[in-house]
């Protein structure tokens, strides 16, 4: 009987796992149907549309409504509906040519006042955000200029490789500051090639490989992940001490998920960064520091008393 | 009976020079990075990066000049130990701790064909053939870290490169203090100095 009751539990806990997992896929399932629709026409560069008399010809798409399907199921918002954030009236095919002017929805409209991410503080976000370049000195800026959430991978904080993170968030800049194209859209001002307008910089490659453009280009200004309050040109970090020093910003910023608060590995200060790189004048031995002290001390004892030594031995003779 | 020797010739005098200023300018400079806050450096940090890739890239010009100076007028010879070095060494070092202040004569004479005493030939040696190299080598991979390889024995290689730098440029700013002050022990205090200005040394 005992074996039965058992039995009837141990059925009941696998059919219920069941009963998930197929929920699951069937929203997945859901998910990736609904969305066909959508996909069907913008994953296309060129697609049939009926003109006004009902006649099909060919239409080139617009660049940025190109959506890579691939690159959407790979992402963070995978399991959303198109009309999750599109207006649910682009699900009618050919769209209304007034839906244009229905703003879509906002990252902060789900991001914000939402329990579960209150460690990335979006409220704070949103205020930086409000007081960068970005929004200052460009008419309608919004989140996903820079986080396009149809490819959007949350980054830092998460991923442990840091080389990772600053290939993926020095693109998110790159996107615009390097593309003729995307940069007109938001500046009048010609976009200039990276490499010259920061070869002021020494070891310019290695800096680009091994920190992100935020960390001298933005201010952090409380706890968020990544700062979002990009300052403007005349702003930004060209003290080589910020990073090259004991206290290193880069240990607010790039290292802070690493950070020890300065702890020392393998004898070395800031040790966080030695992962990756050698910060001259961050990472520093104590112990051979001590050492180096030392020797200098004991050579100039040596030669003081020699010194002396000569000196008086010299008059005695 | 003193008399005087061409003991060093105007390539050599000249190489010394620029070796001693260089140096001078890469302790600063460098000591300056390493210990760099924003508060409290020493020279500005670009300007310290700035200068001491200049002086590092003109000591290896220095050192090449050396090495061909070296080998197309034979001085490379006054660098190799003799015979019995490390009992000549000895003697020397008991000399330089007792005899000198007993003021008992130099236990080697130097001339033309044997500059420097055995001491003075090891030093020299290690200093010019494996210290100073292996400091060049390492700053050219700090100032080319793309050149490096990305890892040694799971070590990051850039930092390896740095600890190695670091260290021996270390050693060498302490033999430069000690040249310093030994070269004060001739026949009078400043007759060293002299002698690498003009040229001209007094022997025995």
């Amino acid at each position: 009987m005992r074996n039965r009751q058992f039995n009837f539990k141990q059925i009941r806990l696998v059919l219920m796992c069941l009963f998930i997992f197929i929920g699951i896929l069937n929203l997945k399932a859901d998910t990736y149907k609904k969305n066909l629709l959508c996909f069907n026409c913008h994953s296309k560069s060129i697609i049939d549309l009926p003109d006004s008399l009902g006649k099909m010809s060919k239409h080139v798409m617009k660049p940025s409504s190109i959506i890579d399907e691939k690159q959407y199921y790979s992402s963070n918002h995978k399991a959303f509906f198109c009309s999750s954030c599109h207006d649910k009236q682009y699900e009618k095919y050919p769209h209304a040519r007034d839906l244009k002017n229905i703003p879509f929805k906002d990252c902060i409209d789900c991001h914000n006042d939402n329990k579960s991410y209150i460690k990335i503080q979006f409220d704070q976000i949103n205020l930086d955000f409000s007081r960068s370049v970005h929004n200052v000195n460009v008419k309608k800026f919004t989140c996903s200029k820079c986080h396009d959430p149809h490819k959007f991978i949350r980054n830092a904080g998460l991923n442990t490789d840091v080389k990772k993170t600053i290939i993926y968030d020095n693109g998110i800049c790159l996107n615009c500051h390097s593309n003729k194209n995307l940069y007109k859209e938001y500046s009048n001002a010609p976009v200039r090639d990276m490499a010259t307008i920061h070869d002021w910089l020494p070891q310019q490659k290695l800096h680009f490989k091994n920190v992100r453009c935020v960390e001298c280009h933005s201010k952090q200004t409380g706890k968020t992940v990544v700062a979002h309050l990009i300052l403007p040109k005349s702003k930004a970090v060209r003290k080589c001490n910020e990073c090259h020093s004991s206290s290193p910003e880069l240990l607010q910023a790039l290292y802070k998920f690493n950070s020890k608060n300065g702890a020392e590995k393998n004898g070395f200060t800031n040790s966080e960064l030695l992962e990756d790189a050698f910060i001259i004048g961050a990472n520093k031995n104590p112990l051979l520091n001590l050492i180096s002290i030392g020797f200098f001390a004991l050579a100039f004892i040596v030669i003081f008393f020699h010194a002396v030594l000569r000196f008086f031995t010299y008059k005695k003779h | 009976m003193e008399k005087r020797e061409y003991f060093y010739p105007i390539w050599l005098r000249t190489w010394h020079f620029f070796n001693a200023l260089l140096f001078l300018v890469l302790i600063a400079t460098g000591l300056s990075m390493q210990y760099t806050s924003p508060d409290t450096a020493l020279i500005n940090f670009n300007v310290a990066v700035w200068l001491h890739n200049i002086c590092g890239i003109a000591l290896t010009v220095n050192y090449t000049f050396f090495a061909i100076g070296n080998m197309i007028t034979g001085n490379w010879k006054q660098y190799m130990p003799g015979k019995g070095f490390i009992k000549n060494s000895i003697t020397q070092a008991m000399w330089y701790s007792i005899g000198i202040f007993k003021n008992k004569p130099k236990p080697f004479a130097i001339n033309l064909k044997t500059k420097f005493n055995p001491l003075q030939q090891i030093a020299y040696a290690a200093i010019m053939y494996l210290l100073l190299p292996v400091f060049l080598i390492s700053g050219w991979g700090l100032l080319f870290p793309d050149i490096l390889f990305t890892k040694v024995f799971g070590l990051n290689a850039l930092w390896l490169t740095d600890v190695v730098h670091i260290v021996f440029g270390f050693f060498l700013s302490i033999f430069m203090f000690g040249h310093l002050y030994m070269n004060t022990i001739g026949t009078t205090m400043t007759s060293n100095f002299k002698a690498m200005k003009s040229g001209w040394h007094d022997v025995h």
